[in-house]
């Protein structure tokens, strides 16, 4: 059996003629290019500046399966996975649930609580009964990396969400991608998120493997935030220690447009998480708050980019990274300021704390500015914790370990706290709680009022 | 006359090699509050933190006895458990740790080594709003992070809550009284004296003869270069007050 590229043009080659939509011209041809580009490319090799750290060999030598399955009601044979894993107290409008990419229906639905001029549904479906809708968003861009190519080249399905003008959706939109069974398994959901002018709507991406087989996760995410409206993305990555996860996520802002990103990743044996922000309109505002956990032999890589293009454009990043064991973290956080956008105001933080003596990260920000009247800044830290705040805790009675785990938690939690949705922040403690033996001792920290 | 609660004797501390406490020797029995005085850098909180088992304080000589026993072999968090408990001068700023949740986990730590039993959410908090009232602190700086840009000011009531909640059998209290408004001072005073009691000691460091009128010591000690160069009563404070450390510098050259 063919490995590498050549593995993939023949998935394709067998599935293509009956992926949804194929009859329609631009979908077939979004398709093909992206196929195309991809195998012209090749995996991204260490050679690439981009994939300098994060070598993704193993992953071309195996031959992930994409099987799309029919849609609809569509189990796989699994059982769904223990709801203890889900978000608990989220409350969400709706929810819909994707088994290795396909929609499970009957485990998808909604509350009731929907205004109507809120969309949220099957993409397999639209690229049938209303490609039109879809393809100013689908037929182009896309082309990031390898794997977002592969994931529009195999685009069979995932979610497809939009606010209609001046909707405010406050219960969150609620999108569960389960990777399962068996090993080479390989699944890529696209999930569209379109919020016209003066909506509002938070949308919570929740990705999570389990069992013994080796699986590539593999989405794309694409947002497009109208003009003033407001958009609350939140992406959590607790795929299991044997999937490869390779997410891509792209957003524009329209003018007077906010967007805030919230990435948190806890598990997975390999994370490549990109996200690319274009900031298109003047005074467009982008909030990136991200967190994440290497343990065990762990790799993690986190890619940002914000583009300012117009005029008085925001961006605030805030990532931090936990690194434990042999865990291996990357951070690149890219921000352009191009010619037009004077008066941008951009930040960009990323700290990290390393907890044993063989986790590593490599950290690095690029600045590229081409305005000349702009507000940046950067900081990167590496580092241990600080050992006066651990004395501190220990000379009020708490225990070495106790306050080591204590502060370890409070470095994630203070970028937690700035996600603003409370039963991810739960969900989160709990997360990390389990993964700091020492944190046993002490009751749950409710975010709530502290104790 | 009873046993102290604290001995230091011919206590020599040195810092990065430097020596900066070269011979003290102290005895706070129950019941007593000692003030310590001194010029800045004389060595206050290098003793303070000593005695709360600090990092980087290498004792070169001498030996501390609390209540009989070998206080410096004792881990900081030990040293807690057994009722010591200092003010830090300078309090440290915690990101991420929440303030309430800090303290009842403080408070529940100290309960259990004393063989008490544990507080629970409900009874934690009434306690809490008990005490919070007792410092006329905000009740908003116990959902935030722990120190993190508290004024001046709301740090030192922290601590001072901190103590009360803790309820320590030695209090350190290291320059508590600085930067607080009238007020403030008044309220950390009365927190001090509302803990005087014959089986608990207080230890003040302080710049202020001011203070110690809220506070009365019995005794008042004047750190200067490392060594205890002056011990008296009330009325030392007000000597210094009117000469201040000038004259300590002459007598040390003599
Ligand atoms: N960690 C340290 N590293 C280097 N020097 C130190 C350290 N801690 C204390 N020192 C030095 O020891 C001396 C005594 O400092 P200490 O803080 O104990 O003084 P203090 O009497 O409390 O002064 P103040 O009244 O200003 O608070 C000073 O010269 C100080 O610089
Ligand atoms: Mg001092």
């Amino acid at each position: 059996m063919p490995t590498g590229v050549e593995h993939y043009r023949q998935e394709w080659s067998a599935a293509h003629a009956s992926l949804p939509g194929a009859r329609v011209g631009w979908i077939d041809r979004a398709r093909r290019e992206a196929l195309d580009r991809f195998c012209g490319r090749g995996f991204p090799t260490p050679r690439d500046e981009d994939w300098k750290y994060t070598n993704v060999r193993p992953l071309e030598r195996r031959a992930f399966r994409f099987d799309p399955g029919p849609e609809g009601g569509a189990e796989g044979g699994a059982e769904p996975l223990p709801s203890a894993r889900r978000l608990d107290g989220l409350d969400a409008a709706a929810v819909l649930v994707f088994r290795n990419g396909v929609l499970a229906s009957s485990h998808s639905g909604t509350a009731g609580t929907v205004p109507d001029a809120v969309r949220v549904e099957s993409l397999a479906g639209m690229l049938e009964s209303d490609p039109e809708r879809v393809e100013p968003f689908l037929s182009g861009g896309g082309g990031h990396n390898a794997f977002s190519d592969l994931n529009r080249a195999f685009l069979a399905g995932g979610a497809f969400v939009s606010i209609g003008r001046g909707v405010q959706c406050d219960a969150p939109v609620e999108l569960v991608f389960e990777s399962v069974g068996e090993s080479d398994v390989a699944s890529h959901p696209l999930v569209l998120v379109l919020a016209e002018a003066d909506s509002a709507a938070t949308i919570v991406e929740h990705h999570l493997g389990a069992g013994a087989g080796t699986k590539l996760a593999n989405p794309f995410t694409r947002i497009a935030v109208g003009e003033r409206a407001a958009v609350e993305h939140h992406l959590l990555l607790e795929e299991d220690e044997s999937t490869w996860h390779t997410g891509n996520v792209e957003a524009s802002v329209a003018a007077g447009g906010r967007l805030g990103s919230n990435a948190v990743q806890l598990g997975g044996r390999l994370v490549r998480y990109g996200i690319d922000v274009s900031l298109d309109g003047a005074g467009a505002t982008v909030i990136l708050n991200g967190l994440y956990v290497a343990r065990g032999r762990q790799h993690v890589d986190f890619h940002t980019r914000v583009d300012h293009r117009e005029p008085g454009g925001t961006s605030e990043q805030v990532y931090k990274g936990l690194l434990d064991g042999h865990g291996r973290g990357v951070f690149n956080g890219r921000v352009l300021v191009h010619l037009d956008a004077q008066h941008s105001d951009a930040s960009q933080s990323n700290h990290n704390l390393l907890l044993s003596p063989d986790a590593e990260i490599d950290t690095k920000p690029q600045l590229e500015i081409f305005a000349d009247d702009v507000k940046c800044s950067h900081g990167a830290t590496v580092g241990q914790l600080d050992e006066r705040a651990v004395h501190y805790l220990r000379s009020r009675g708490l225990g070495e370990d106790t306050a080591r785990a204590l502060l370890t938690f409070g470095f994630a939690d203070d970028v937690l706290a700035r996600m603003g949705l409370p039963a991810l922040r739960r969900h989160v403690e709990r997360g990390l709680a389990g993964a700091l033996p020492a944190l046993a001792g002490l009751p749950p920290m409710d975010s709530a009022n502290g104790i | 006359m009873p046993s102290p609660l604290l001995e230091i004797s011919d206590l020599h501390v040195a810092v990065d090699g430097d020596a900066i406490l070269k011979g003290v020797s102290l005895s706070v029995q129950p019941g007593e509050v000692h003030a310590v005085m001194g010029p800045n850098g004389s060595g206050k909180s290098s003793l303070c933190h000593v005695l709360a088992g600090g990092n980087g304080y290498d004792v070169t000589r001498g030996s501390v006895a609390y209540r009989g026993e070998d206080l410096l072999a004792l881990e900081p968090d030990e040293r807690a458990k057994q009722g010591i408990f200092l003010a830090f001068q300078y309090p440290v700023e915690i990101p991420g740790v929440n303030n309430a949740y800090f303290l009842k986990a403080a408070v529940n730590a100290v309960r259990r080594a004393r063989g008490d039993e544990e507080l629970d959410a409900i009874d934690f908090m009434q306690l809490m709003r008990e005490k919070v009232k007792l410092v006329d602190m905000d009740e908003g700086l116990l959902r935030r992070p722990l120190n993190e840009g508290f004024s001046g000011g709301e740090k030192k009531r922290n601590e001072i809550l901190q103590m009360m909640l803790l309820e320590p059998r030695l209090a350190i209290l290291d320059e508590t009284d600085s930067g607080l408004d009238i007020d403030a001072l008044r309220i950390v005073a009365d927190g001090v004296n509302a803990l005087r009691s014959p089986d608990r000691a207080i230890v003040v460091v302080t710049h202020h003869e001011r203070f110690l009128e809220y506070v009365v010591p019995d005794h008042v000690h004047v750190l200067f270069e490392g060594r205890i160069a002056r011990s008296g009563g009330r009325t030392l404070a007000r000597e210094l007050e009117e000469r201040g450390y000038g004259h300590l510098r002459a007598e040390a050259a003599a």
